[in-house]
């Protein structure tokens, strides 16, 4: 039985991973792309980028989620989703890396300002270009500062994937919570909760190290 | 021919008039200091003809040859940043980039603008490092420096483009008394060895042993300019002996 509940929890549990790591992996760089747009000079484009960061961060993901998988079918009769699970994993990684590209685009605008002018003039002087400053001067000093915080953010994402559950998608909590009707047991439910403990104590480990790396300039 | 000549700059922040028309010029291998009471305009001439603020009026000239005129907004980035590297700025706060090496921060321009081969990258970085006396710490960051040994690398930085002219913003300004000494000699160093520079500072003793020529700004004007003994010693301008007796 032990065996049993286990190998379900681990399919489970694979299919979080792979809600998070594609998470991230899309959320990094797109979190990138709309700060640029929260800090443009285009007035237009800043107050747009700013009220869709205001409309995700300010809605639970859970109802983005619901909104983004039944929202265009009631809207428009029609699944831009596709059919079966497939579908409903797209739609799952599209509300999440929205969500997310929100929040750590918020993180990485109070990283850029936060880098003093004096750093962007001094390269400026010595006739870097604009580019050059940017990814050879200010982007590691930036980096250095939003570790914390995207620590913070990361530790989240691995229990918001739990919240792919609403939309069917088979994840780690599911996995779990099957044997309540199949066997009548809640434990496997519970163990559920190891399994988060484990993999966000890695990913602890795994984000001081890296900011011990960077702990060589201040 | 002089190196440099500053015709007429005007600069305005909202409805606070900066500079009121600056004029002035500086021959090849001299040093010019400028003086002057805070909110003068210093600072903010200095950062004008470093490109740093876009001058509402006037132009400036190098070696005869306009690099500056507010009339003309036609200059394309790639040009402005040429005739920008005439110049070479040490700023007050250093400035120094946080994640490099004392040699990295030397290297980092001269490489990534491919302004000279490799080998001769590091062969000029090096030079320029053991000329402000820092050969001991190449491999140092600079949270590890002092802010004497600091603002020595940023000198170091800056020559390293190979400027015509060095332009020094406060440069002891942010330093502990005790470490003026070993930034000042640099400075004293580059003078002897005729490089043309412009100094602003507070230190008037410095200026007036170091300078060829001084200019007293005031509320955005040249109160007073000429030979440094003479303005410093012998100030002619009421303003300028007001502000001297200070001293």
């Amino acid at each position: 039985m032990i065996q049993e509940v286990l190998l379900r929890l681990c399919d489970g549990f694979i299919k979080t991973i792979e809600l998070f790591l594609l998470t991230l992996a899309g959320a990094i760089p797109l979190g990138l792309v709309v700060s640029f747009g929260s800090m443009a000079k285009f007035k237009p484009l800043k107050f747009i980028v700013r009220f869709i960061v205001w409309i995700v961060r300010g809605t639970p993901l859970m109802l983005q989620l619901i909104v983004i998988y039944y929202g265009p079918g009631l809207l428009f009769h029609q699944n831009i989703w596709g059919m079966g699970t497939s579908g409903r994993f797209t739609a799952v990684m599209v509300a999440f890396i929205i969500n997310y590209s929100c929040y750590f685009s918020e993180i990485y605008r109070g990283g850029i300002e936060s880098i003093s002018k004096g750093q962007y003039e001094a390269g400026q002087v010595l006739g870097l270009t604009r580019r050059q400053v940017f990814f050879k001067i200010v982007l590691l000093q930036v980096i250095k500062r939003i570790v914390p915080p995207m620590g913070n953010e990361i530790i989240t994402l691995v229990k918001d994937t739990s919240l792919a559950r609403v939309i069917a998608v088979y994840e780690l909590i599911w996995a779990g919570q099957t044997f309540i009707k199949s066997d009548g047991i809640i434990w496997p439910l519970f163990t559920t909760g190891v399994f988060y403990l484990v993999f966000s104590g890695l990913l602890t480990i795994l984000l001081s190290k890296f900011e011990k790396k960077l702990s060589y300039f201040n | 021919m002089p190196i440099l000549e500053v015709k007429d700059i005007h600069k305005h922040f909202g409805s606070n008039e900066v500079l009121k028309g600056i004029s002035f010029s500086l021959d090849k291998g001299d040093v010019l200091g400028i003086i002057g009471s805070s909110g003068g305009g210093k600072t903010t001439l200095l950062r004008c003809i470093n490109f740093l603020e876009r001058a509402d009026k006037g132009t400036i000239s190098v070696n005869g040859k306009v690099i500056f005129d507010a009339a003309q907004r036609d200059l394309t980035v790639e040009q402005q940043r040429e005739n920008q590297l005439n110049f070479g700025l040490v700023f007050q706060q250093f400035n120094l980039f946080p994640q490099y090496t004392v040699l990295e921060n030397v290297e980092l321009a001269p490489r990534l603008l491919k302004r000279y081969p490799e080998a001769e990258i590091r062969e000029r970085a090096m030079s320029l490092i053991k000329r402000v006396g820092l050969e001991q710490k190449i491999d140092h960051y600079p949270c590890q420096l002092s802010g004497g040994q600091q603002q020595r690398v940023a000198i170091a930085r800056a020559l390293a483009m190979n400027p015509s002219i060095l332009c020094f913003d406060e440069p002891t300004s942010a330093l502990d008394p005790e470490l003026t000494g070993e930034v000042l000699k640099v400075i004293r160093e580059l003078a002897e060895a005729k490089m043309t520079m412009i100094v602003v500072t507070h230190e008037i003793a410095f200026a007036r042993d170091l300078s060829d020529k001084i200019i007293f700004l005031d509320h955005g004007v040249i109160a007073e300019q000429g030979p440094a003994k003479q303005v410093i010693d012998n100030p002619q301008n009421e303003r300028t002996r007001a502000f001297l007796s200070k001293y």
